[in-house]
């Protein structure tokens, strides 16, 4: 089968993961500050994978993404909170298991709806939870959060004696790994039968129902794995950030999923990977010039919708890009690397 | 609940659905025009209300002193003229240009839209809540049953009342009417007879501004505007819409009542719980009428 | 007459869409391995009568049989299990994947492998070897890993109709499977389709306009008018029927 699509394949996922691992010492080393934003990067890009199943492949856009980054991180904050559990697998699996179930309530009805009505109910259910952490305070502690002290990691290493740096770049690569082998996994689903099924909802929902497909059915199971990778991301979240507040569940952070997925260019299974690790330098860069970066965010999605629809992977469709590759791919041959 | 709670609580009501209903009315005409449910509508309600806020605790109180018509009339009007010119600067040429475009596009597009206003709101007027309600309390309270009612809100819903009446009678009565109801069944028809399109495009989304930047306007005296408002409006106005089916004029006035009785209950009751019940109403309107009360029958 | 028990028996059957019956107490029976075509003039319920058979619209009443079990009531994809396939009058594909995942999804949907997720569908070896299969014998090989949009109108058509074939239905619905083609290719398309039809012996029902083809194909025809049958028989009889001709065929077979 021809793959028209660049970085269609799990080779790619494991060189965007090996870039990522050996960027983080460079970075430290040239710019410190710097590299913790790859950390949040390949994290964020959980969500934004987890966000573009449903959009690009079901054709669902959710504007509530948010809702299930903020279960998974409350989860942590919550159950260390409350039950002193700093076992961060434990607290993983917690996000996962609230972000399917909070899926699987509102998908039961929402995933009846396209367009309008399912963005906006995802968005409602975020907004929901979001004025949960708020209002809930002597449960939440409100808009001052939950502070995370450093978690166990794999069960039995923990992290609480390491420095800060030390701390931050264990994590790097903690979360490095989860975000490997959820890529790797996700690609499988794209790729699979039930991903291809998809597609033929999102393009032609009749003919699926004429192929004998529960529409539903499929698009609920989509969100559920959807809610599932945004409820890891949350979760894995918590600890670097040292913080959970209910920002991780308002409608801006739903809009910055959004955001970098078609930044990296929601047609191409990389696109979002691309996008989340692209814009988190990009917003820490907006921050430093200024404090309304917000406008500038709001301003470069509707420039890239209408300038840019393919986001920054679809440049590589350009004549000069191809012509790039080929003499790259030419000097490999000669060269034999 | 005694007589009067009671009808304070019908009055509240009536006065939440007119200004829903400025709101609803406004997305159904530009969603029959060009089929695009316009998210960053709801920031033209909180641009209307932040334009009344600031104008008439600094200018208009200062120069003009406590005048009830001038209070009433000087900073309504001004706030409109803000909002359609607003509107014909940011919303109208984006809104234009995803015609056609697909859904995805056009709610992605009005979504940074929101953003770009709340933003914009942050920088004109900070992060703390405005409030201006010399013109609520200069109009005083009715007597209701033994206790006051402000006059202001009966106001506004007369206000509201008359703004819809004119709308329908624009809409069912005149041929400009007749070529917005036209369009919003078929388009190509419509530019076969001759008509503009682009231009009754215009009209629409002007009509629409219009009303929202009134209905922000007409809101602001009774409460205080702050950032986040258009979000909580966007929410109540997009449970109104599908209650009463997208595209359906009286449905959306019926959507717009139901869920101010809904909305006013939860805040008379369990405030905390005012997204949840409305979520909850949106849900089981979904699940036992999905094409809403109005049915999408076109207007 | 025939005795067995039919494949699909209609009795009965009205759909009205307010005032217009547009399936207005409709009965015929179809019996295995036959090829039938349905003709009519526009407006004179085909599709209607193809959406009600599918399960795509529920009648208002009447009675449909499948293999002797009455299946009005059912939905489409139980339908669809039952072995009833149709295709659309437009062409209903996947624009986003290739002619062969196109095909490869039907013949997953039919496995019941569509929700295999930690697998590639490319490493079904045995899906994609069937997908090839089927469309060789429709002649689709050369253009199989391009996109819809890549190849011509009447390939597409054939697309359409082989996602259905790869249902293995034991009824095959064709909704105007040469419309939006060109004339020129329209024998081209409907012979691929019909010989591919009679290489697997699907019984079928095929709603087509064309009377030169209709004449050309066909072992059975049912003529529709104002949702009733007009006449339903062999081709020669059909023509030979003045009421038919006069509807219909406007005198060209005269």
């Amino acid at each position: 089968m021809v793959r028209r699509e660049i970085g269609n394949n799990i080779r790619s996922i494991v060189i965007v993961a090996v870039i990522a691992g050996l960027l983080y010492p460079v970075i430290s080393s040239i710019m410190p500050g710097w590299e913790v934003m790859l950390t949040y990067g390949i994290i964020l890009a959980i969500a934004a994978l987890g966000f573009n199943l449903l959009f690009n492949y079901t054709g669902l856009l959710s504007f509530g993404h948010a809702a299930f980054v903020g279960l998974g991180a409350y989860a942590v904050g919550l159950s260390v909170k409350y039950i002193g559990l700093r076992i961060l697998e434990v607290q993983v699996l917690i996000g996962v298991l609230l972000s399917a179930l909070l899926a699987l309530i509102v998908g039961f009805i929402a995933v009846r709806y396209r367009g309008i009505f399912f963005a906006i109910l995802m968005l409602v259910t975020a907004q929901i939870l979001w004025g949960f952490y708020v209002k809930f305070y002597h449960i939440t502690g409100g808009t001052d959060g939950i502070r995370i002290p450093r978690p166990t990691l794999f069960f039995i290493y923990d992290t609480t004696g390491l420095g800060y740096h030390a701390f931050n770049m264990v994590y790097h690569y903690y979360a490095l790994l989860w975000f490997t082998v959820l890529a790797i996994i996700m690609w499988y689903i794209v790729n699979s039968p039930f991903g291809y099924t998809l597609r033929v909802i999102k393009d032609a929902e009749t003919r699926a129902v004429a192929l004998g497909v529960n529409v539903n059915r499929y698009r609920l199971l989509a969100l559920v794995i959807s809610a599932i990778y945004a409820g890891i991301a949350g979760a894995l979240y918590a600890p670097i950030n040292r913080l959970v507040t209910p920002d991780l569940a308002y409608w801006t952070l739903s809009g910055k999923i959004v955001f970098m997925s078609i930044l990296g260019g929601t047609m191409y299974f990389l696109g979002p990977i691309i996008g989340a690790l692209t814009y988190v330098y990009l917003e820490t860069i907006a921050q430093r010039i200024t404090i309304h970066w917000y406008l500038i965010l709001g301003i470069t999605i509707i420039a890239i919708m209408f300038f840019m629809p393919r986001g920054l992977l679809g440049l590589t469709e350009l004549e000069g890009f191809k012509k790039m590759a080929r003499l790259f791919s030419a000097l490999r041959l000669q060269f034999k690397f | 609940m005694s007589l009067d709670t009671l009808a304070r609580y019908i009055l509240d009501t009536f006065f939440f659905a007119s200004l829903i209903s400025l709101i609803v009315s406004g997305l159904n005409i530009i969603y029959g025009v060009m089929r695009i449910v316009n998210l960053a509508h709801a920031s033209l309600f909180t641009l209307g209300a932040y334009t009344v806020a600031w104008i008439t605790a600094n200018y208009i109180v200062k120069i003009f002193g406590s005048n009830l018509i001038l209070l009433l009339v000087l900073p309504l009007t001004i706030a409109v003229i803000v909002t359609v010119l607003v509107s014909l600067v940011m919303v109208t040429p984006l809104l234009r240009y995803s015609y056609g475009k697909g859904d995805a596009f056009q709610l992605i597009v009005t979504f940074a839209l929101l953003i770009i206003f709340e933003e914009l709101f942050q920088i004109v007027w900070g992060r703390m809540p405005l409030a201006a309600n010399d013109a609520f309390f200069a109009m005083g309270t009715v007597n209701l049953f033994g206790s006051p009612y402000p006059l202001y809100k009966v106001f506004v819903i007369i206000v509201a009342f008359l703004i819809i009446l004119a709308l329908w009678l624009l809409t069912y009565r005149t041929y400009l009417g007749l070529l917005l109801r036209a369009t919003s069944m078929d388009s190509e028809m419509v530019q076969a007879l001759g008509a503009n399109v682009i231009r009754l495009i215009v009209v629409a989304i002007i009509t629409a501004s219009l009303l929202a930047g009134l209905g922000g306007a007409l809101y602001v005296p009774t409460a205080s505007v702050a950032l986040g408002l258009s979000l909580d409006v966007l929410i109540v106005a997009f449970v109104g819409l599908v209650i009463g089916g997208l595209g359906s004029f009286i449905g959306s006035l019926i959507g717009a009542l139901i869920v101010s009785i809904f909305r006013t209950l939860s805040i008379y009751f369990f405030p905390e719980l005012e997204l949840v019940i409305l979520f909850t109403v949106a849900l089981i309107v979904l699940i036992f009428k999905p094409e809403g009360i109005g049915g999408g029958k076109g207007w | 007459m025939n005795t067995e028990t039919p494949l699909l028996e209609v009795s009965n059957l009205r759909k009205y869409f307010g005032g217009v019956r547009a399936v207005d107490g409709v009965s015929f029976r179809v019996y295995e391995g036959e090829l039938i075509f349905l003709i009519g003039p526009n407006g004179a319920g085909k599709t209607t009568l193809v959406n009600l058979v599918s399960g795509y619209l529920k009648p208002d009443s009447g009675l449909i049989a499948f293999n002797g079990r009455d299946i009005s009531r059912l939905d489409m994809a139980s339908r669809v299990k039952l072995g009833i396939a149709r295709s659309f009058q437009f062409v209903n594909v996947s624009w986003s994947i290739s002619l062969l995942e196109n095909i490869a999804i039907a013949i997953a949907s039919r496995r019941g492998i569509n929700l295999s997720m930690l697998r590639s569908l490319e490493s079904h070896t045995d899906v994609i070897e069937e997908a090839i299969q089927l469309a060789k014998l429709v002649g689709l090989e050369k253009n199989l890993d391009k996109l819809p949009l890549e190849v011509s109108q009447g390939d597409r058509k054939i697309l359409d109709v082989v996602m259905t074939l790869a249902l293995k239905p034991k009824l095959l619905l064709l909704d105007e499977p040469t419309s939006g083609v060109s004339t020129r290719d329209k024998f081209d398309i409907i012979d691929r389709i019909v010989s591919a039809i009679k290489a697997t012996g699907i019984s079928s029902i095929i709603v087509e306009h064309d009377m030169d083809i209709v004449f050309s194909y066909a072992n059975r025809i049912i003529a529709m008018h104002s949702g009733r049958i007009l006449a339903d028989g062999p081709p020669e009889d059909v023509r030979s029927r003045e009421d038919v001709r006069a509807v219909l065929l406007g005198g060209l077979y005269a």
